[in-house]
């Protein structure tokens, strides 16, 4: 599904991301753990195209994707939600998912067909995806007044909404309460079962360990472990990482 | 004084300026508000569209055909700006279309042969069409109401539909957008023509509003900063805020001239007034009358 070959990236002095190789395989649940600063949202950003690499190749479905832009990236299946959210928040709760639709009538033109019918349809299929997090009964509010974790439910939902196989999550449990946690989990799971590919960044250890079949871990930009959650946990140089700094 | 107001004349004067200044701030609307960039070229676009219209016109082409080719060259220059400036940061884009509404204006000055400069071009005609003639005032503010109307309609149904939903998700967080599959770059460019096309559209019904065109300082920037004031007082975001504002910004504008001071002092006055409202509708109420909150602006 997605497979990351010697990535670097630099800032300046600073590799945040330093000659890395992965893969996430198809169907799979896959978290990606390491300390503050590791390269984790810099690994994401580099994925989805918002950053280009120094070096190295992004492999998405089999086919080289390391010069598309964002958006055609996104296209073929990828979507994400960001670590410090971004939603569309002086917009309607509903038209946050409505825009992500994959038949959205969005060409200039269509503003002037009669596409009535295929608008309710697809506001139909956005309050099913609503439904899905809870959040229906806020469609008709602006997202801005949505609570946080709300707010991280309809990233999430909006994500899914794109009809993407391949949905990457900066840390969806982050500074959320334990019950909106498990609805996150269960959601994740559902999604997975209908054969969604995840790739979890996440420093919520049970959380992350509990739900991935593959961990990978991230130290200065370098993948240093990789294996089940039972053999990092018990990796010595996963303990050192993450011993050897501060942890939020 | 009170003679001026019950002025037929005054008041049909008054109020197709109105109209006029209705749409260019609702097509500079479609920038400001819908996709969130302050572009501060929309009165080169306007000058294009009315320097094409008269000159076709007064070379005896089909009203129509000159006001839409007013259009046209104007959509085409905001085509030209957009695609170096569009992918450069907001701040950058008002700057350069800043740059741009200084190029328009020193070619107009500058162009004699073309644009007769600093001289203007009077004698520009009002059209008659299918028979009706539109050159007396009151005909023409008819005829400008219509051709103003339908250009809001167009408007509307764009910015209502999932097209201008997508010009707002731009706004709201370019990242976003783009990461769900929009090609940003593409609305942004399309949102640009769209403006540009209208304020020529706008640029065609002032030249023969007023019959002439040009002058020292006409479409600079006094003018561009009227405009921005009709956007921002009515409201970035909202298609009825820039009509609003265009209603009371005009009859701000006009109303200085009945303050009780000296004829030479109104014209600074009026412009002094709207600059002064810009600026305090900024700093106290940036969503003017009806509008939304602009990220890109509070950053
Ligand atoms: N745009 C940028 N410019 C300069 N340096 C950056 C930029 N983005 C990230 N960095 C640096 O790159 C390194 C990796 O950052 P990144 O955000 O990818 O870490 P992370 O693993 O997501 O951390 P966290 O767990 O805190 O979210 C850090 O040292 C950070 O300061
Ligand atoms: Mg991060």
């Amino acid at each position: 599904m997605l497979k990351v070959q010697n990535l670097h990236k630099a800032f300046g002095g600073v590799k945040a991301v330093n000659h890395c190789s992965f893969t996430v395989e198809k169907g799979s649940i896959t978290g990606m753990i390491g300390p503050n600063g590791a390269g984790k949202t810099t690994m994401f950003d580099l994925i989805t195209g918002l950053m280009e690499p120094d070096e190295g190749h992004i492999i998405i479905k089999g086919k080289n994707v390391t010069s598309h832009p964002a958006h055609k990236r996104a296209k073929m299946g990828i979507a994400r939600t960001f670590q410090a959210i971004r939603i569309f928040s002086e917009m309607k709760t509903l038209d946050n998912i409505v825009v992500a639709l994959k038949d959205h009538p969005e060409k200039m033109y269509q503003a002037f067909l009669p596409l009535k019918k295929k608008q309710k349809k697809i506001e139909e299929r956005a309050m099913e995806l609503l439904k899905d997090v809870g959040i229906a009964d806020k469609a008709h509010l602006n997202a801005a007044e949505l609570s946080f974790g709300q707010q991280k439910l309809l990233e999430i939902a909006r994500a899914v909404a794109t009809g993407a196989d391949l949905l990457l999550l900066d840390e969806p449990a982050a500074g959320i309460n334990l019950t909106l946690l498990n609805q996150i989990r269960d959601y994740i799971l559902k999604l997975n079962k209908e054969g969604k590919t995840f790739l979890i960044v996440e420093h919520n250890m049970p959380f992350i360990m509990g739900i991935s079949e593959k961990i990978i871990v991230l130290d200065y930009g370098q993948e240093i472990a990789v294996g089940t959650p039972e053999k990092i946990q018990n990796s010595d140089r996963v303990i050192e990482a993450y011993l050897g700094k501060k942890k939020e | 004084m009170l003679a001026a107001i019950v002025n037929p004349g005054y008041i049909i004067g008054f109020l197709t300026n109105m109209v006029i200044f209705a749409l260019l701030g609702l097509s500079l609307n479609i920038i400001i508000g819908y996709i969130g960039y302050l572009n501060l070229g929309h009165v080169g676009f306007w000058a294009i569209g009315a320097y094409t219209y008269t000159l076709l016109l007064m070379n005896g082409t089909n009203y129509f055909v000159a006001l839409l080719a007013g259009g046209v060259a104007a959509g085409i220059s905001g085509l030209l700006l957009g695609i170096p400036t569009l992918k450069l940061k907001s701040h950058y884009i008002a700057i350069a279309s800043l740059g741009f509404t200084y190029i328009v204006y020193s070619l107009v000055i500058n162009l004699n042969d073309l644009t007769r400069g600093p001289l203007g071009i009077p004698g520009i005609p009002r059209p008659v069409i299918f028979g009706i003639d539109f050159s007396g005032d009151l005909a023409y503010l008819i005829l400008s109401i219509i051709i103003v109307s339908i250009s809001c309609l167009i408007i509307y149904i764009l910015l209502r539909s999932p097209w201008g939903r997508i010009l707002e998700t731009i706004r709201e967080d370019e990242i976003a957008s783009k990461s769900l599959g929009k090609n940003i770059f593409k609305y942004k460019i399309q949102a640009f023509i769209l403006s540009a096309f209208f304020a020529g559209i706008a640029g065609g019904i002032f030249a023969s509003f007023h019959e002439y065109i040009g002058g020292p300082g006409a479409f600079f920037l006094p003018q561009l900063l009227f405009i921005l004031s009709v956007v921002m007082m009515g409201g970035a975001g909202s298609f009825w805020g820039s009509i609003v504002g265009a209603a009371a910004l005009m009859t701000m504008y006009e109303a200085v001239r009945f303050l009780p001071i000296e004829a030479t002092l109104v014209g600074p006055t009026q412009q002094a007034s709207f600059a002064l409202v810009l600026i305090l509708i900024m700093i106290i109420h940036p969503r003017g009358i009806m509008g939304r909150k602009i990220k890109t602006f509070q950053k």
